[in-house]
């Protein structure tokens, strides 16, 4: 299971990275989200092979008595948190786009009944 | 009387035409007929296709998606002050004579909203198409408490109340489930009528597939929330 995991988070970082780069050559993303993604999912990748520096992150916080349950908690509550922000803001773009859309669709018929009165 | 027949299209230029042509010039009860083809941003011929055999052509300058194609044909028809509408789609699924069909309820006020029913006995029918509008069924009772034996046909009249009634935000093909919430509640009157389907390889290649299905569930699951009605 744990090597699974591992070759998962692998395989996921080098397709978000690899979309990434395809999206920064076809000039769609800029250099900075693409650095951005690119050592986030590095990241990622790394923490999933050595978690070591994860055990190391939770004891330098050794002081405020965190657990490992605590500490993904947490990570759960942001990550949804996030995940719904995104959610709902590209929910609300899509209407938004689709009004635009939709009045520039209709053009037509509104010109033709102006020009009929 | 005026009706206007919506058609949602995105890259149709196969069967756009026929489609077209086989439409009825003249129904009984209704003084004028006019089709609204929506052009949801195709790359292919079907704009140039549509201008020449459609009375309106409304363009989507993007590809939407075919609920918002609807929503926009339904709005283009309300614009021209129509007392029904009949949405069919560009694929050549749907039978012309069964537009006669679907408005006699609305033509005699029994009706607000018609859905035209598909048989599922056919043995042309891909399986996967009957286990995903099974599905689908499932999904819009399980929303919108409101059962129908084909909650995805896209080949639906409305009357005039229903036209004006109904407030849809859809952009995707959770428009079908989305009809069947608002004739729910709006208390709009829900009538099925069996259709025939003409399944060629083009047809069954085009529409939704299942795996659409955990999508289209979001979207709906959104709208029911949303419901800022």
């Amino acid at each position: 299971m744990i090597i699974f995991s591992k070759i998962l988070a692998v395989f996921l970082a080098f397709l978000v990275i690899s979309k990434s780069f395809y999206d920064f050559r076809k000039k769609r993303e800029g250099l900075f989200v693409f650095l951005f993604w690119t050592i986030a999912w590095l990241f990622i990748a790394y923490v999933a092979i050595k978690p070591g520096l994860f055990y190391k992150l939770i004891n330098s916080m050794a002081s405020e008595n965190i657990g490992i349950g605590t500490f993904i908690g947490i990570a759960f509550v942001f990550l949804f948190y996030v995940t719904y922000r995104i959610y709902v803001k590209a929910n609300r773009l899509e209407i938004q786009i689709r009004e635009i859309v939709m009045k520039i669709g209709v053009k037509d018929i509104e010109e033709e009944i102006k020009n009929r009165k | 009387m005026k009706l206007a027949i919506i058609i949602p299209a995105y890259n149709e230029e196969k069967t756009l035409k026929s489609v077209l042509l086989s439409l009825p010039k003249k129904i009984d009860g209704f003084s004028k007929v006019v089709s609204i083809v929506v052009n949801d941003g195709s790359e292919d011929k079907t704009w140039s296709i549509a201008n020449s055999y459609a009375n309106y052509v409304l363009t989507h300058v993007i590809n939407m998606g075919v609920g918002s194609a609807t929503i926009t044909g339904i709005e283009g028809a309300k614009m021209l002050n129509v007392d029904a509408a009949i949405t069919i789609d560009a694929d050549g699924q749907h039978h012309p004579k069964d537009i006669l069909k679907l408005l006699k309820p609305i033509s005699k006020q029994k009706a607000d909203i018609v859905i035209g029913t598909r048989s599922f006995l056919k043995k042309d029918m891909p399986i996967i198409k009957i286990i995903g509008n099974w599905l689908m069924n499932l999904l819009t009772l399980i929303i919108f408490q409101k059962w129908v034996s084909d909650s995805q046909s896209g080949m639906k009249a409305f009357s005039k109340k229903a036209l004006d009634k109904m407030k849809l935000d859809s952009i995707g093909y959770e428009i079908c489930s989305e009809i069947i919430g608002e004739a729910k509640s709006r208390k709009l009157k829900v009538v099925e009528v069996p259709i025939k389907t003409i399944y060629t390889e083009y047809s069954k290649a085009k529409g939704q597939s299942i795996v659409n299905a955990i999508n289209i569930f979001t979207k709906l699951l959104t709208i029911k929330i949303s419901n800022k009605k």
